[in-house]
């Protein structure tokens, strides 16, 4: 018996569309505690974590735990139908081996997705010894990205005591980013060791979507390692973090 | 004598399909980097094609045209399609052949004038007929090939070309079969084989990707044909194609998703893809084997080896990890060692791999090496789509890391 509901489908929504676009299928584990899927895209550049709460639900009936396989892409196609402020409801069809999505607002709109056989083994995470962290506005480093984009497909993140940056050069031209100690889209700046890695901007501009541009993502990095983003999701009650390969140019 | 490289099959910008850079200028350039003293004009039908020969190059002797700038020598070839839609390859003695010629298969073409690769309401005896009374070397062109070739459509020389077939000149072997494969078939045990390239574009990765290396005592038509019948010692020395594995029809496989099947699994499934409901085609591998008289290659004294090659531009791409043969940074190495050393066929097989090394770095000459050695592996081609070359797990370390990690190598 699998049968949670939410208040509305914001958070859903926005999880499955920064998710999609890195993997195409996703195992998801219920158990009465709450929620969590972990997944590397095909090429194994990035993974996803994903973890969300019984409490974010304000109903949540998962009797033994489950996996529950599906196609991101046609969830994604299926979540995209839902106005933000409909209430969700999720059901497990265990007979016809469906997930049923309900969307309640004006009217009360059903869909119905095949589950899937997807691998449950444990995917092993990378052990990262990070030397710098930094809480940062969502929209900061979305506007980074954008700027970026414009002169080439990398961008090098730097974290030093004086603040956080964002670097992208090409023959094309160049941008930068500086958001210096003090600065109000820095929140927190904490640098054992100063740190710089470049990683390619599709990916980063995929994990950054869910984020609204008030929100805050934690961003971890290491000279040369990957960059982990986190930002927290149903006021607090979820997680989604993202780890990214970087890109190392040979000498 | 002396010896000269020939290229004697492909297509102007006027054949479908193709490059609008098949010019006469930038043929002539690239062949001569190519390492080629001889192509083909190919569609030497087509009017506007016809007129640049006459205009671009100059006849030092007789069918025998040389550009002014580049020294390519050029001689007159087409190819025609038959009503059986089996290709042939002709090369013609003089201008005044192809005029005379030309005016008589117009009365069988509707396309004469528009497609440089005509197609011909004859049948192939009657093709011979008219090619070899104007003293025309004619053959079938790409032999095995799934779509336009003799083999697909006759099991024999005969049944193609009836009370004509003694007159056939030669063999092409097309990119996906290779003298060993074609020496299993007893029927063409007396024929000369040809490799050419067929190129639709003038890229060093088409043009001269396959050619024959000539033994003549100069270099014109006269004695190409020579060489073609084996006559007063002129012979061909070296065939140099693909490995047949890299040609885009050796294995049977769908044409549409390209996904590949034993001859037996495409008979069960009525020559449609389990996958994508495509057509199957037949590949020259499987077809070599239905047609084949011996379990192996049984060789006459006449035949020349063949040397198996792949295009320069794609080894170079293969040891600067790139996916695309055009990319900049692979063109830009190409046209170092080619400046370098004079010609890409020279490079691929003749200069030593240190030299190659002091002028491209150590990882090029090692794959240049290997791909020598044959240690690179051959995924073969199908349905349409051509092989390709990897570097093996044990010669890995001579590929460059790829610049986008993997989390896995942080573990």
């Amino acid at each position: 018996m699998v049968s949670i509901q939410m208040a509305n489908s914001k958070t859903w929504k926005t999880c499955v569309g920064a998710m999609v676009n890195l993997i195409e299928e996703a195992a998801f584990k219920l158990t009465s505690e709450g929620i969590k899927m972990k997944a590397m895209d095909p090429s194994h550049v990035a993974l996803v974590n994903f973890e969300l709460s019984s409490s974010a639900f304000v109903k949540y009936d998962v009797k033994q735990p489950k996996v529950l396989g599906v196609n991101l892409a046609e969830m994604n196609k299926i979540m995209a139908r839902a106005k933000a402020e409909d209430e969700l409801t999720i059901e497990l069809d265990e007979e016809k081996n469906r997930l049923a999505l309900t969307f309640k607002g004006a009217s009360t709109r059903r869909f119905s997705l095949p589950l899937i056989d997807v691998g449950e083994e444990e995917l092993p995470e990378p052990k990262l010894q990070f030397t710098a962290a930094a809480d940062v506005a969502a929209g900061v480093i979305q506007d980074g990205l954008k700027d970026a984009e414009i002169v080439g497909d990398n961008v090098r993140f730097e974290l030093s005591e004086e603040g956080f940056f964002l670097f992208a050069e090409s023959e094309r031209g160049t941008t930068e980013l500086k958001l210096h100690k003090g600065d109000q889209g820095l929140l927190k700046l904490n640098v054992k060791q100063p740190a710089s890695a470049m990683f390619n901007i599709k990916y980063l501009s995929d994990m950054t979507r869910a984020a609204g541009g008030s929100d805050v993502i934690t961003v971890n990095l290491g000279a040369d390692l990957p960059i982990q983003l986190d930002f927290s999701i149903a006021e607090g009650k979820g997680r989604l973090r993202f780890l990214l390969a970087p890109r190392i140019e040979a000498k | 004598m002396k010896v000269y490289n020939a290229d004697l099959h492909l297509h102007s910008k006027y054949s479908g399909a193709t490059s609008n850079r098949m010019d006469i200028n930038t043929i002539a350039q690239q062949a001569k980097l190519k390492g080629l003293s001889f192509v083909g004009t190919g569609d030497v039908f087509h009017p506007r094609w016809l007129e640049g020969i006459k205009a671009e190059l100059k006849e030092v002797a007789d069918g025998t045209f040389e550009h002014p700038r580049y020294g390519t020598r050029f001689i007159l070839t087409v190819e025609v399609e038959d009503r059986r839609r089996v290709h042939h390859l002709i090369l013609l003695p003089s201008l005044a052949t192809v005029e005379d010629m030309r005016e008589v298969l117009a009365k069988k073409s509707s396309d004469i004038d528009t497609d440089g690769r005509p197609h011909l309401e004859l049948g192939a005896p009657e093709i011979v007929e008219i090619a070899h009374a104007r003293d025309c070397l004619i053959g079938p062109a790409h032999a095995f090939t799934p779509w336009t070739s003799m083999y697909k459509e006759f099991d024999s020389l005969g049944a193609c070309y009836g009370d004509q077939t003694g007159k056939i000149n030669f063999l092409e072997l097309g990119l996906s079969a290779d003298t060993s494969m074609a020496d299993r078939i007893a029927e063409l045990q007396d024929l000369t084989f040809l490799s050419c390239s067929d190129a639709h574009s003038p890229w060093p990765n088409k043009l001269g990707r396959e050619f024959n290396r000539f033994e003549l005592a100069e270099p014109t038509h006269a004695e190409i044909v020579k060489g073609i019948k084996r006559e007063n010692g002129r012979r061909i020395l070296l065939n140099v194609g693909f490995d047949p594995q890299l040609g885009k029809y050796h294995m049977t496989a769908c044409s549409r998703c390209y996904k590949q099947f034993t001859l037996d699994q495409a008979k069960a499934l009525r020559w449609r893809c389990g996958k994508c409901g495509g057509w199957v085609k037949k590949g020259v591998f499987d077809r070599i084997n239905e047609l084949a008289n011996y379990e192996g290659p049984k060789h006459p004294p006449h035949r020349p080896g063949y040397l198996r090659v792949a295009p320069l531009t794609e080894v170079i791409a293969l040891a600067l990890g790139k996916s695309d043969a055009h990319a900049p940074d692979v063109q830009e190495m190409w046209g170092r060692l080619v400046t370098r050393f004079g010609n890409e066929i020279s490079v691929l097989i003749d200069v030593p791999t240190d030299e190659v090394a002091a002028a491209a770095g150590p990882r090029v000459a090692a794959i240049i090496k290997a791909f020598r050695g044959q240690k690179l592996r051959v995924i073969p081609g199908g349905g349409g789509s051509y092989g390709r070359l990897e570097v093996p797990v044990e010669l890995a370390e001579i590929r460059p890391p790829k610049a986008q990690r993997t989390l896995m190598e942080f573990g």
